[in-house]
């Protein structure tokens, strides 16, 4: 196609640069339109995914680190979670667990979510769904990143003044659902994604209109099933992983 | 199945992903190599799909000659024209939906003719591989002159198929944008029916590429004309 002058600026097409971890990441702040088309591009899609996928390692591996740290300072350990802490290693299981059940309970969770996108009848490949799956996670991270010093401020001043017992465990559990409450951010992207899509791959404004209302639902069990999945598979890995550190939960 | 033998499974298949990963294209410098492989390893449901819809190399080299180019390149523009009608929603939906069947042709056509490039590529790529023989005699080197003349008017049939394809792609997102700048500067619908009946008579261009084309059986000379519809 070298006679065919495509449009520079326009992701995808050519003379638009390879984009990289921190372009995605300010796509991600500033322009989601640009991220919502460099996921529809065929030919930049799985690049695209490989960065979501690191910033979403970044963020969730930063939430896991700082969360060890509070555990770690906790006067008591808390009620409920696995027992952390920097000396035996057992930290590692909880960043571990994070990471592994955050992102590969997504992996998991990718054959439903490409079956219910045929249901909502959005002609998408494997590979969109999985990137579109890839890009929830990152902004999740992103999100995440932005909530983290907040909560940090608030639970280290609980944890090293104030120290009242039942509103630190309070807080502590608020910190272990921490990447759920981002990760509404996540799932409302996550729409907007698979609207555009549904809008560029629907041929009547009857269809389209039928379609939204669908794909609501359609978002709801995806979400659903996400949040069934996700916090099982981070339990289960940070006990495993925990034990196998030498922690006792 | 136990924790255990469930990731023992999980590492086994995430290696042979690895594996595909690190054989296949990678991202520049070793620390993203190495990102790559890792991710793949741990992440391999993520990176399955990447790895499924990914072209062989050879394809890939084989095609970037340009029929490839050209499947993307028609790719693009149908993104881009449909794009363009999407935004003509309520605005100029009755000739949308009367040109409807005839954009859907449109696009068929060039899916069409790109395959017509494709499959002349191949002929062309095989009849240049077949050896010459040099200690043949007069007949035969003449047979084997007018066979070599019939390729080089195949070729020529080629450029020319090509040419028409490009230009009619070409013509259409000219079009496209003409769709946008009309909507977005509050042209009347009936500018905006103009324009994609001139959309959809880029169908007119390239059916007579093909009449013409498919037209003369014999090794005749393709004559050239412009695919622009008038």
């Amino acid at each position: 196609m070298e006679n065919l002058a495509l449009p520079a600026g326009a992701p995808g097409f050519t003379g638009e640069p390879k984009p990289t971890f921190l372009s995605i990441v300010e796509w991600i702040l500033k322009d989601t339109p640009r991220l919502d088309a460099s996921l529809r591009d065929r030919t930049a899609v799985a690049g695209v995914l490989h960065r979501c996928l690191w910033i979403a390692l970044a963020g969730f591996t930063m939430f896991g680190i700082s969360l060890s740290i509070l555990l770690h300072l906790a006067p008591k350990p808390a009620v409920l979670l696995p027992h952390t802490s920097w000396g035996d290693g057992s930290a590692f299981a909880l960043i571990g667990a994070y990471d592994l059940g955050l992102i590969a309970a997504c992996g998991i969770c990718l054959p439903s979510f490409y079956f219910y996108g045929l249901l909502g009848g959005i002609q998408a490949t494997m590979l969109e769904v999985a990137a579109h799956a890839a890009r929830a996670l990152a902004v999740t991270a992103v999100v995440l990143m932005g909530l983290l010093p907040f909560y940090l401020g608030v639970a280290l001043l609980q944890v090293l003044f104030l120290a009242d017992s039942k509103s630190l465990h309070v807080l502590l559990m608020v910190g272990a659902i921490l990447p759920f409450l981002a990760g509404l951010w996540g799932v409302a992207g996550l729409k907007r994604g698979f609207m555009a899509l549904a809008k560029e791959r629907t041929e009547t404004k009857a269809v389209k209109l039928q379609r939204r209302a669908f794909l609501d639902l359609l978002l709801l069990a995806w979400a659903g099933v996400y949040t069934a999945v996700t916090p099982t598979m981070i339990w289960v890995l940070w006990t495993k992983l925990a034990l196998c550190f030498g922690g006792a939960s | 199945m136990t924790l255990t033998a469930l990731v023992i499974v999980y590492a086994l298949v995430g290696c042979g992903v690895a594996m595909a990963t690190f054989l296949g294209p990678a991202e520049r410098g070793w620390f993203g190599r190495t990102l790559q492989v890792a991710t793949a390893f741990l992440f391999w449901p993520l990176e399955l799909p990447i790895l499924l819809a990914r072209v062989p190399n050879g394809i890939a080299s084989q095609a970037s000659a340009s029929p490839d180019s050209l499947a993307l390149a028609i790719d693009r523009v149908d993104r881009e024209l449909e794009h363009a009608l999407t935004g003509l929603d309520g605005w100029a939906e009755d000739v949308l939906e009367r040109e409807r069947p005839r954009l859907a042709e449109l696009r068929q056509a060039w899916r069409a003719q790109a395959q017509r490039v494709r499959e002349i590529d191949a002929l062309l790529a095989d009849a240049s591989r077949e050896p010459v023989s040099a200690t043949a005699d007069a007949e035969v080197q003449q047979s084997e002159a007018a066979r070599l003349a019939n390729f080089e008017r195949l070729a020529a049939l080629r450029r020319q198929v090509h040419a028409d394809l490009l230009a009619t792609l070409a013509w259409v997102r000219e079009l496209v944008s003409m769709v946008h700048l009309a909507r977005f500067t509050g042209a009347s619908s009936k500018r905006a029916g103009e324009l994609v009946a001139q959309i959809a008579a880029a169908i007119e261009g390239l059916s007579r590429v093909a009449i013409r084309d498919g037209a003369g059986d014999g090794p005749a000379s393709p004559a050239r004309r412009s695919s622009r519809s008038s």
